[in-house]
């Protein structure tokens, strides 16, 4: 089709004097959009009372695990449709797929308006599970891939702002989502269609902007005054690796273990921080609540500042740190514990958050430093299988682990003590994954693209 | 021809599209975060 040829890769290439401080806002209209799904679980109670209004009505209303299969399915699409169409994005650029994004993002939450409307969970499941899903994969890659190819200078910090982007869209999206649901609320609904119909549009017109303020820089660009270091630094590739070579390389599969593990480590606090809290020092809800906004502030921090840091210590170094440090750190919470520290607690927490969200937002510059830029957008959404996995397996792991604790007589307190203990030694395997990177080996480089 | 260069108001607006929503979750991240703060203080 002739009119949507300006969305085509060669339509969005800057001109000489196009300045690149424009990308970061363009990759963060699209990462403070879809990074709303980390709020979902602010529709999850409304969801269980669709029918009952004030109440669930057993039997009739959605239950809890029905409706938390919605998130489960939306970040399985996320990984997926990131690794199946990683090449589909490199090859037609980032406009047209910032705009897929928007319509498949946007789509899904009308498809799910309609779920709600019809009361039917499958619809739902569809929509902002499989279409929104879609929308999260492809509008996750593009502006992260765009922004390293131009920041050579910074990758670390470029990704690590479009990251942190994801990290944010919770805290907007969450509130969003609780005010919109409180003014359309009634006698006869409890306001979701109508959020979900509202969200879609604004949440269409964000997206819209970042997609034509994108552009891709010109072949053979570069930033004025920057020149590549002559000394060429040993985990630094000057190559260009296609994804197909990356992905068999033990690098790629390193990488891809680092960043499940750095998940699952961080899920075990994040997912259940409010309860967490509760539990361990018999705080209010209301302090809870407080704990885990806070901890979404030190994830949402820590992408940018851990990863920007990452551009001076070298990826490897910083890894290495974020899963020592954190290991150390999680094994002295039950300490926080015994020792009943709220502070301690808060600060050892937000310090693993951090670095948790620093190594979701470095490892796209870790893959630009061992594989080159030209594909880094497919690798890194073949990689994101991997944070999928994670996000689903991860916070089941430390239910069971917990709830098993209580049911073999810990007490409430104490029961998460164990589930510490392990994240530490998820974390030290990560170390060991991360201790093994090296840089790619001489026989795939007649495999370069 | 060249190309013009970015208007620095266009890229000072671009970053304001996306720094007052987030600006505003920070905040009431924050406002969220207010119990915590004086349940530590208070102890």
């Amino acid at each position: 089709m002739a009119f949507l040829r300006f969305l085509d890769r060669d339509r969005t290439v800057a001109g000489p004097g196009f300045n690149r401080w424009l990308l970061p806002p363009a990759a963060l209209a699209v990462h403070l959009c879809i990074g709303e799904i980390y709020g979902f679980s602010v529709f999850n109670v409304p969801l269980t009372r669709v029918v009952g209004i004030d109440r669930s009505i057993v039997g009739q209303d959605w239950t809890i695990p029905q409706v938390g299969w919605i998130y489960s399915i939306a970040l399985i699409m996320l990984g997926l449709s990131a690794a199946v169409l990683g090449r589909w994005v490199e090859r037609v650029g980032p406009r047209k797929t910032m705009l897929a994004s928007a319509c498949c993002f946007c789509g899904g939450f009308l498809i799910a308006s309609l779920g709600v409307a019809l009361h039917q969970i499958w619809v739902i499941y569809l929509g902002y599970g499989v279409v929104g899903g879609i929308g999260l994969g492809l509008g996750y890659i593009a502006p992260v891939s765009t922004l390293v190819k131009w920041f050579p200078d910074r990758p670390g910090m470029a990704t690590g702002l479009a990251i942190m982007g994801f990290g944010g869209g919770a805290l907007i999206g969450a509130p969003f989502g609780v005010e919109l649901m409180a003014y359309f609320k009634s006698a006869s609904s409890v306001g979701l269609k109508e959020a979900f119909q509202v969200m879609a549009c604004v949440y269409f017109g964000f997206m819209t902007f970042g997609a034509f303020l994108v552009r891709v820089p010109a072949s053979g660009w570069k930033p004025e005054g920057f020149e590549p270091d002559s000394r060429p630094k040993r985990m630094v590739t000057q190559a260009h690796f296609s994804v197909t070579v990356a992905s068999k390389t033990p690098q790629f599969w390193l990488l891809w273990a680092v960043l499940c593990l750095n998940v699952t480590a961080g899920i075990g606090i994040l997912g259940q921080a409010s309860l967490m809290c509760q539990n361990m020092f018999g705080v209010s809800p209301a302090v809870g609540g407080g704990f885990a906004g806070l901890l979404s502030l030190a994830n949402m921090g820590g992408r940018f500042f851990w990863s920007s840091a990452s551009d001076l210590t070298g990826r490897k170094v910083i890894y290495a740190f974020y899963f020592l440090l954190g290991a150390v750190l999680y094994a002295l919470v039950p300490l926080t514990q015994k020792v009943q520290s709220v502070p301690l607690f808060v600060l050892i927490t937000a310090l693993i958050i951090s670095m948790y969200g620093g190594g979701f937002a470095t490892i796209p510059a870790y893959l630009r430093d061992l594989f080159g830029t030209a594909q880094v957008g497919a690798i890194h959404g073949r990689l994101i299988t991997a944070w999928s996995m994670a996000a689903v397996l991860g916070p089941q792991a430390v239910n069971y682990i917990s709830t098993y604790q209580i049911d073999h007589g810990v007490s409430k307190s104490a029961a998460y003590n164990s589930t510490m203990y392990l994240m530490a030694v998820l974390l030290l395997a990560g170390f060991v994954c991360n201790l093994f990177v090296r840089p790619v080996a001489e026989r795939h480089q007649h495999l370069h693209i | 021809m060249a190309s013009p260069k970015t208007s620095p108001i266009l890229i000072a607006l671009a970053w304001l599209a996306v720094t007052i929503p987030l600006g505003w979750g920070v905040y009431q991240s924050l406002v969220k975060a207010l119990p915590l703060f004086r349940s530590v203080s208070a102890k």
